[in-house]
């Protein structure tokens, strides 16, 4: 039963995937990721065997500690990749907020924003 | 002029004021009512405001310019001195728009660099032995301090006062990059790093229940010192 559903999830994955027209090596790297999953749900017993191999103890420690690292990546890569959009949102604000700005030009006139003046009251 | 704007070394021809502001419709308006009257060039960066920030302080007679978003005060400071500089200011002031400045407090600072020549004058509450900071605040502020002379080497004594006064030169060296509340602790390492001069003068903050609903909850005291952390790390 369980099996049925994880299989069923894979390939679902997969096909939201291939829905977003990924290219070359994107597409290479998730059927192989897909391929992995459905070859280690269909045989339980192979995690277990390359964990031992491993000496990592149980096959679920070795998917654990695969998780955890991916997790990691994933978090560092969409850090840098924020901060780096993040810097572009601020010049692309920036520029609108600035524009007819020039350098060395003239600041807007005075004349058209004295009208509550040197006497403005609260 | 009421008593405490009173230039002793000359008038405001170049000083550009520059107001952050975000959301600040309520206490805007008041603050240009008492910038004004004094200072003829006032900047107020509506930093993407969704109430009437922007149109209140066009109507009190400041220049406005808005960010479309919502970038941080760093970021509308830095968009200000890029205005300023550009409108051809010889000095910049960043001011609060919540209203806990006294105006005063500019006239003395532009003496002050007039008479010292510092690049950079800062105001700090506590030089004017100012009793009144809330303990949560004088707490979180005392940390931040202690962290940041660490990081910086300067020995200032209030990190994180809204009022500054920088020279064209310094403005144009000076490079905020922290969007966020992170660029007070950013300006002074700049300060440090640029090995620019500078002088604190006593000013005392208002302390409004307006001012310390807006920026000074606990929770804010926090992301302030985590800002700081984060700054020094990301630097």
């Amino acid at each position: 039963m369980i099996v049925s559903v994880l299989l069923a999830a894979l390939l679902l994955i997969g096909l939201y995937v291939a829905s977003h027209r990924v290219g070359g090596v994107q597409a290479i790297v998730a059927l192989a990721v897909l391929a992995c999953g459905i070859v280690l749900v269909v045989f339980p017993g192979l995690t277990s065997a390359i964990a031992s191999t491993l000496n990592v103890g149980r096959g679920t420690d070795l998917l654990l500690y695969f998780a955890v690292i991916c997790g990691l990546f994933l978090a560092a890569h969409f850090y840098f990749r924020f901060k780096r959009q993040d810097a572009t949102m601020t010049e692309l604000v920036r520029a609108i907020a600035l524009r007819g700005v020039m350098p060395d030009g003239p600041p807007p006139s005075l004349a058209s924003r004295d009208e509550f003046g040197g006497s403005a009251a609260s | 002029m009421p008593v405490g704007v009173r230039f002793v070394t000359g008038g405001t021809s170049g000083l550009w004021v520059i107001v952050p502001a975000y959301n600040e419709e309520s206490a805007i308006g008041g603050t240009l009512a008492g910038l004004r009257p004094y200072m003829p060039n006032v900047l107020v960066v509506d930093d993407g405001s969704s109430d009437r920030t922007g149109r209140i302080a066009r109507r009190r007679g400041a220049i406005v310019l808005r960010h479309v978003a919502n970038l941080g005060q760093g970021a509308a400071l830095q968009t200000g001195i890029d205005a300023a500089l550009a409108w051809g200011a010889r000095m910049v002031c960043t001011f609060d728009a919540d209203g806990q400045h006294d105006v005063g407090a500019i006239a003395r600072m532009v003496d002050m660099q007039r008479q010292s020549g510092a690049d950079v004058v800062l105001a700090s509450r506590f030089l004017s032995g100012q009793a009144r900071i809330p303990p949560v605040r004088r707490f979180v502020l005392g940390l931040a301090l202690k962290f940041t002379r660490m990081q910086t080497r300067l020995s200032v004594t209030d990190t994180h006062n809204g009022l500054r006064l920088l020279t064209r030169e310094a403005a144009k060296r000076i490079r905020i990059r922290q969007n966020g509340m992170a660029h007070a602790s950013e300006l002074l390492s700049e300060i440090a790093a640029k090995r620019l001069s500078y002088v604190e003068v006593p000013s005392t903050v208002t302390y409004t229940r307006y001012s310390l609903r807006k920026g000074q909850s606990v929770f804010d005291s926090v992301k302030i010192l985590f800002d700081i952390v984060y700054a020094a790390w990301s630097r």
